[in-house]
């Protein structure tokens, strides 16, 4: 039926893991940022072969920088080799960063609805660590966000 | 199952900054335990003795305060049970070089037994032989990232894997250098395909907390060693546990003694109950002081508790009075509902049912002590647990007892007719509290009416009485039937007969007219409670709805463990019911498929 089979990977990234968590001196992650190391990584860890095929699904489709969530597409015959490269990723950019796989789904429904739990909990964690400096800017900011999980599209 | 990583370095130069940072990540992402690893070289010496204090909760919560939110996140989302405890365990590693440093690793020697785990890494061919075929270790750590200095041999590989050696491979090699990475993959990959991931542990010898990765990631990473997802889903998860939990085995205990206490001069069963409770408590793979439980996690986890309702939950607080709480168990384990599905396999949990029979019953402090106590014992698998329960209940029914021996073919034929599962009866049995003149009085009249009935409902009212009969016949069975089995409605008949069976119960339908029949007995029995009876049915209250909880989370457990209790609970509560009950073996077989109906 359908031809394309998809993965959908929501991951969280951990900037500047060694350092302390308050500091905000490290990169902003984007969509083309994110793009870009992981292609990177792909082409250092697969080869130009392997960066070819896995090129065609792959798709960062969204990305929060509050929260640091964000949802990567690739195929489904190549979303392990994808995974095991963003894995090895160690750097954005001058930034050290980690990922971490939070929810791997086949259909984006099912990715949506764990994206959005995930960044509920994450919100938390961030408004613990922000502390004072919260402001109804950044809920606003995140609702933005969470509109734009809502209207993903494969 | 947990997910373990069992190789965090300990700096010498106690650099305990990056420690903490490294066991916080750890506990962030999701592990369920960690191990700290120390490296000697050359000779050992008693300056080597383990001195690695485990951390504590605040020292994590100071570096990360959203920790526990942070790490209840990945628990749900990795299908960790929240209240598992992070684990930390002290390593050792020893780096070989010769047959005479060899001879240093053998079980006699004292500064080995101060860490729970040892590790030995072998610099030349014939340390690598001596390591796979006699040293005393647990895991074989080797040094994939540089060019080996020995050739890695079939048989040698072979002869390790049946002693029950696991082989380590590192992952910080990855995140290194390109060079090094390729060398990593090509050395490991031999082995892998050797082993094919059994006896393999995979682990981050992390110096900073960029090495470390999430458990899902580095499951993904083993498959560019060409395993399969679940093997390398095993090799971080249930190859560390197995390998803990032999390697404590041969540290703290000695040969099949688990644990050697001294008996206090108290009271019998006051001593019984201390130790009812110690023994249930039993971590198998617990680390002692290293195990930290999140307060934030154990207060959700009771919040949840008290939130969820499933079907398989009973509605305790409805129908029952509220019993003075006594104690943290008891608090605990309140809704009868959270407690079932939330932490299977967590000793927080088994309370809650007991809790629930508590609130059945108007019961006095010392009751519900003695219930809560009980309550542990369905995770108990010792045989002189159940022993100890059977005395325990002997000592306090003697005069029951006797009546029901009387009774014989009567009560068991009471108790196949009203159908319920024992719990449900005891419950009533409780509520009732009916006294011995009833007993006798009402014994042979219910006999008749009550055959196969399967609803409780029905029964409620008209078999009273016989609930009254019943009672001390259920205490016996109840007694045996919590320890021994799971109760479904239609082998009720045969648990009375069969003592041996150790099966499923439908806890759902037991549940359901439990409640029913609590509310029932409720209104038409006076509380006259002989105290020793209703002691002995919250018991026994307790242990069924314990052993229900308690299989239901065995169930969600690996089946192993499963198969486990089902072959330790063998031994019937009371010998006496041998002579009453005249079933055959083959009753077992019709408890499995009830089982199997359950989930």
């Amino acid at each position: 039926m359908v031809g394309f089979r998809n993965r959908y990977m929501v991951m969280e990234v951990f900037l500047n893991p060694n350092r302390d968590p308050v500091k905000d001196d490290s990169v902003i992650i984007t969509q083309f940022n994110v793009s870009k190391a992981i292609r990177d990584s792909i082409l250092v860890n697969f080869g130009e072969c392997g960066l070819a095929s896995s090129l065609g699904s792959f798709q960062v489709k969204y990305v929060n920088p509050i929260t640091n969530v964000c949802i990567i597409r690739a195929s489904r015959e190549d979303y392990q080799k994808v995974w095991s490269a963003i894995t090895l990723l160690t750097n954005i950019g001058n930034c050290p960063v980690m990922f971490n796989l939070l929810d791997l789904s086949g259909s984006i429904r099912a990715c949506k609805n764990a994206a959005l739990k995930c960044e509920e909990s994450k919100f938390e964690q961030y408004k613990l660590i922000i502390g004072d400096r919260f402001s109804a800017d950044h809920t606003q900011r995140m609702n933005t966000y969470l509109d734009r999980i809502k209207v993903l599209e494969h | 199952m947990g997910y373990f990583d069992l190789n965090i370095p300990y700096p010498q130069p106690t650099d305990q900054s990056n420690r903490t940072r490294l066991a916080v990540k750890a506990m962030e992402l999701g592990y369920t335990g960690i191990a700290y690893n120390r490296t000697i070289k050359g000779v050992m010496s008693d300056q080597h003795r383990c001195s690695i204090a485990p951390l504590t909760l605040t020292t994590l919560l100071n570096v990360l305060p959203s920790l526990s939110l942070s790490a209840n996140l990945h628990r749900h989302l990795l299908g960790v049970p929240l209240s598992t405890p992070f684990r930390q365990y002290t390593r050792l590693t020893v780096c070989v070089d010769s047959p005479a440093q060899a001879q240093a690793l053998n079980s006699a020697n004292p500064i080995l037994k101060t860490y729970d785990l040892v590790a030995v890494k072998p610099s030349n061919q014939t340390a690598f032989d001596l390591a796979c075929q006699t040293m005393e270790v647990d895991i074989i750590s080797i040094d994939f990232s540089a060019k080996l200095p020995f050739r890695l041999k079939h048989p040698m590989v072979k002869a390790a894997t049946q002693r029950g050696v696991c082989f380590e491979v590192t992952y910080s090699g990855f995140f290194a250098d390109i060079q090094i990475r390729r060398q990593l993959i090509s050395s490991a990959k031999l082995l892998m395909d050797w082993t094919r991931g059994q006896n393999i542990v995979f682990s981050s010898a992390a110096p900073t907390v960029n090495e470390l990765r999430g458990p899902c990631d580095v499951a993904n990473l083993l498959s560019l060693f060409g395993l399969s997802k679940e093997r390398a889903n095993a090799a971080i998860s249930k190859n560390c546990r197995i390998l803990l939990a032999n390697s404590l085995r041969k540290k703290r205990f000695y040969k099949e003694a688990i644990r050697v206490e001294v008996l206090s001069s108290d009271a019998a069963s006051n001593s019984k109950e201390d130790q009812y409770q110690e023994l249930l408590k039993w971590d198998p793979i617990s680390s002692g002081e290293g195990d930290i439980l999140l307060d934030d996690v154990q207060k959700s986890c009771v919040d949840s508790h008290k939130a969820s309702k499933t079907a398989k939950a009973i509605d305790f607080t409805s129908l029952v009075n509220s019993l003075p709480s006594h104690g943290f168990e008891i608090k605990n384990i309140l809704p009868a509902n959270n407690a079932l599905p939330v932490c299977p396999d967590n000793e927080i949990n088994f309370s809650p049912v007991a809790e629930k029979t508590n609130q059945s019953t108007p019961v006095s402090n010392n009751l519900t002590e003695q219930l809560s106590i009980l309550d542990v014992f369905p995770k108990q698998d010792e045989k002189s647990l159940s022993d100890a329960i059977t005395r325990s209940h002997i000592f306090s029914c003697d005069k029951i007892f006797e009546k029901n021996i009387r009774s014989g073919t009567t009560e068991a034929v009471n108790l196949k007719e009203i159908n319920i599962p024992t719990a449900i009866d005891s419950v009533s049995v409780v509520e009732s509290l009916p006294s011995h003149e009833i007993l006798d009085i009402t014994f042979p009249a219910p006999v008749h009416d009550k055959h196969n009935e399967k609803s409780s409902n029905v029964n409620l009212n008209e078999h009273i009485g016989n609930i009254h009969n019943a009672l001390p016949n259920e205490d016996l069975k109840i007694a045996e039937q919590t320890v021994n089995t799971r109760i479904s409605d239609t082998s009720m008949e045969d648990k009375q007969f069969d003592k041996q069976e150790t099966d499923a119960v439908e806890t759902d339908e037991m549940q359901q007219p439990t409640s029913y029949e609590m509310k029932v007995e409720d209104d038409s029995t006076d509380a006259t409670h002989l105290f020793s009876e209703v002691i002995m049915k919250d018991k026994k209250l307790g242990e069924v709805s314990t052993d229900s909880d308690h299989f239901a989370s065995v169930r969600s457990v690996s089946g192993g463990l499963r198969m486990k209790r089902r072959t330790r609970r063998g031994l019937p509560l009371f010998p006496f019911k041998r002579l009453l009950n005249t079933m055959p073996f083959k009753k077992k077989g019709k408890k499995s498929k009830s089982r199997t109906k359950l989930k």
